[in-house]
């Protein structure tokens, strides 16, 4: 049994406290977070030790491992700290606000032998992870190019005030929706990318964008457009689509389905000439513990199969969130003004 | 419990296996007259219990049941906290900021009980509050369950806050004279909680029970394993697996599955509603009269 904390029982801390201490291999033994209220409430209702300083809790208690859920801003002074004093750590996407902080807890994790994984929730999820599994066996053949598109219902109106409109902590579409959308693309085409175009669009927003348009090259072969927009509002919730091409087919995903169109048969794999469609019902979403959809309980299966010693890399590991940092910060240098 | 049980699902946009049939429902049903022809339809086949979360478009509706003379011996079991509303809230925002949401612009008394709680750091009578407010609806209504929806209950089970689940039940058996039943994606965790940790008499669990094991968890064993032993009153949802399962295999299914009590299930279409139903009724229910 690993011992954890989480910093920040905000926003997304109390699902993620009621999946952690739901999570085999796992236990939670304190929070932190700077309302005073809440550790009152918490302490008063829960088994849980609370704490408003982040160090005087490292410093009292042994820890094996931090999931650290705080505003993005603060998530590099956070990581950092934890790994000098060699705990692993789970931090939410993205995982910091600029590429040289992410590169520089890589090879800080990497020198100390601390793990550390990022709150991308998409790789864990059952109709995603097949996606990647049918790329990895070519089942489309060669891949050319993919439009990947994540609208939601953030900002529907005027948004001028607070963190969301501000850059710097990690406002805008593309701090907020964009990390989720790129790290798809590099999940199933690579990190081997760069940006080649990009552009940002306000809508509602007044300082930071609402829409982003992003092609991405992969590996110089595979080119993929990438629409990102938080100002949708006939979504009922984030929606993510996905459209492959390869030379032997195409493939369409969401998070709850996937059809494959294929020039010919796949025999191994039961798979008609013609269209074929596979939901997540088909899929294996059995989880030990169910909270907000079987993503979220997976992705903290694999934290705890990483502080076991189980795995060595998780599936949303620091470096490939790096990534994700590096091209967000591409795509904002190219573009110095929002339109 | 009436054995047959209609949800509400399809009303709202709710499709768990695709997008595309999710959108095609929410056409389907853009006024409250189209919900509730859809209802009049329920009725008249004979389906008299209905299970709906307390969303804001149900408010018009449940003013055209409450007027219809037909729907007299219709009954109603709301589930709760308001569509997730106050849920999403909750575990988006915190409790601290979801009372502050939501109490301002309530009545004092209100105010003075959600403040009281936050001073003692005590939940319950915000979660009174809050089936209070739900209720408000429903008054004179022919109410005969309250449920708490299965983002509360989980998330309750998963921070092990295990009497807020167990005053729900008191406080709705007490205030409305009816009974408390819970929805859960956690059947095996959830039941030996309610009856071994808390005590409680044959608890009413509804919770995802069909053939494919979609959603059952920990898994399809370990709950067929749990419905073995009849110590609760276990309500099956996502019987057809989002449409899955065609209605008869899934029936065969959920009829090969002993302490099934009742089936809830939705459909948008007539046709489906009435082939469900019957198909219910002459498979699963025959088999229960037994």
């Amino acid at each position: 049994m690993k011992k954890i904390a989480l910093i920040g029982i905000g926003k997304m801390g109390m699902s993620h406290l009621a999946i952690a201490n739901q999570t085999p291999g796992l236990e939670v033994v304190a929070i932190c977070d700077n309302s005073k209220q809440l550790l009152r409430f918490v302490e008063k209702n829960t088994k849980f030790t609370g704490y408003t300083d982040y160090k005087k809790m490292i410093k009292e208690i042994s820890l094996d491992g931090i999931m650290i859920l705080v505003p993005n801003a603060f998530h590099f002074e956070l990581v950092k700290y934890c790994i000098e004093n060699g705990i692993h750590v789970f931090v939410e996407k993205p995982f910091t606000l600029n590429y040289k902080d992410s590169e520089l807890l890589v090879g800080l994790a990497k020198n100390l032998r601390v793990k550390g994984q990022v709150g991308y929730v998409n790789r864990y999820n059952p109709i995603f992870q097949r996606v990647k599994k049918l790329l990895d066996q070519s089942v489309i053949g060669e891949i050319s190019n993919y439009i990947n598109s994540m609208t939601g219902g953030v900002i529907l109106q005027e948004n001028s005030k607070g963190w969301r409109n501000d850059f710097s902590k990690g406002g805008g579409c593309l701090f907020d929706y964009g990390p989720h959308c790129f790290d798809l693309s590099t999940y199933f085409f690579g990190a081997d990318v760069k940006v080649q175009s990009a552009v940002l669009k306000k809508v509602f927003s007044t300082a930071v964008d609402d829409i982003v348009y992003a092609t991405l090259l992969h590996k110089n072969s595979v080119i993929g457009f990438n629409y990102v927009n938080w100002s949708d509002n006939s979504v009922r919730k984030a929606t993510n689509n996905i459209e492959i091409f390869g030379s032997k087919g195409k493939i369409l995903a969401s998070k709850q389905e996937l059809s494959i169109y294929l020039n010919e048969t796949n025999r191994d794999l039961k798979l008609e000439k013609g269209w074929n469609q596979i939901y997540v019902t088909d899929e294996n979403t059995d989880v030990p513990y169910y909270l907000r959809g079987e993503d979220f309980s997976r992705q903290l299966l694999e934290f705890s199969d990483l502080l076991n010693d189980k795995i060595e890399e998780p599936t949303a590991s620091l470096f490939s969130a790096s990534i994700t940092d590096r091209i967000i910060e591409e795509i904002k240098n190219l573009n110095k003004s929002i339109l | 419990m009436d054995k047959v049980i209609f949800g509400d699902n399809q009303f709202f946009g709710v499709n768990h296996m695709s997008e595309q049939t999710a959108i095609k429902q929410a056409q389907k049903f853009r006024t409250a007259e189209d919900i509730f022809k859809t209802l009049q339809f329920v009725n008249d086949i004979g389906i008299k219990s209905f299970m709906f979360t307390t969303h804001n478009q149900m408010e018009p509706v449940l003013e055209m049941i409450k007027l219809d003379p037909k729907f007299k011996d219709f009954k109603l079991y709301p589930c709760m906290p308001y569509a997730h509303k106050y849920a999403d809230a909750l575990v988006e925002l915190g409790p601290f900021e979801m009372i502050n949401k939501f109490t301002p612009g309530n009545k004092f008394i209100s105010g003075l009980k959600g403040v009281g709680s936050l001073i003692t750091s005590n939940p319950i009578p915000i979660m009174q509050l809050l089936v209070d407010s739900e209720m408000k609806l429903l008054k004179g209504m022919n109410v005969k369950g309250i449920f708490l929806l299965n983002i509360i209950t989980d998330l309750l089970l998963g921070l092990e806050m295990y009497n807020i689940l167990f005053e729900f039940s008191q406080y709705v058996e007490k205030k409305y004279q009816v009974k408390a039943g819970f929805f859960t994606m956690n059947y095996v965790k959830l039941k030996d909680v309610l009856v071994n940790e808390l005590g409680m008499k044959d608890p009413i669990i509804v919770s995802n029970i069909n053939k494919i094991g979609f959603r059952m968890n920990p898994s399809r064993k370990d709950v067929e394993g749990a419905l073995d032993q009849k110590n609760s009153y276990n309500i099956a949802m996502s019987f057809l697996a989002s449409g899955a399962l065609k209605p008869k295999e899934a029936t065969d299914y959920i009829n090969t599955i002993p302490h099934v009590d009742a089936v809830l299930f939705g459909a948008s279409s007539l046709n489906h509603i009435k082939e469900t139903k019957e198909i219910l009724e002459s498979v699963f229910v025959e088999s229960n009269l037994i």
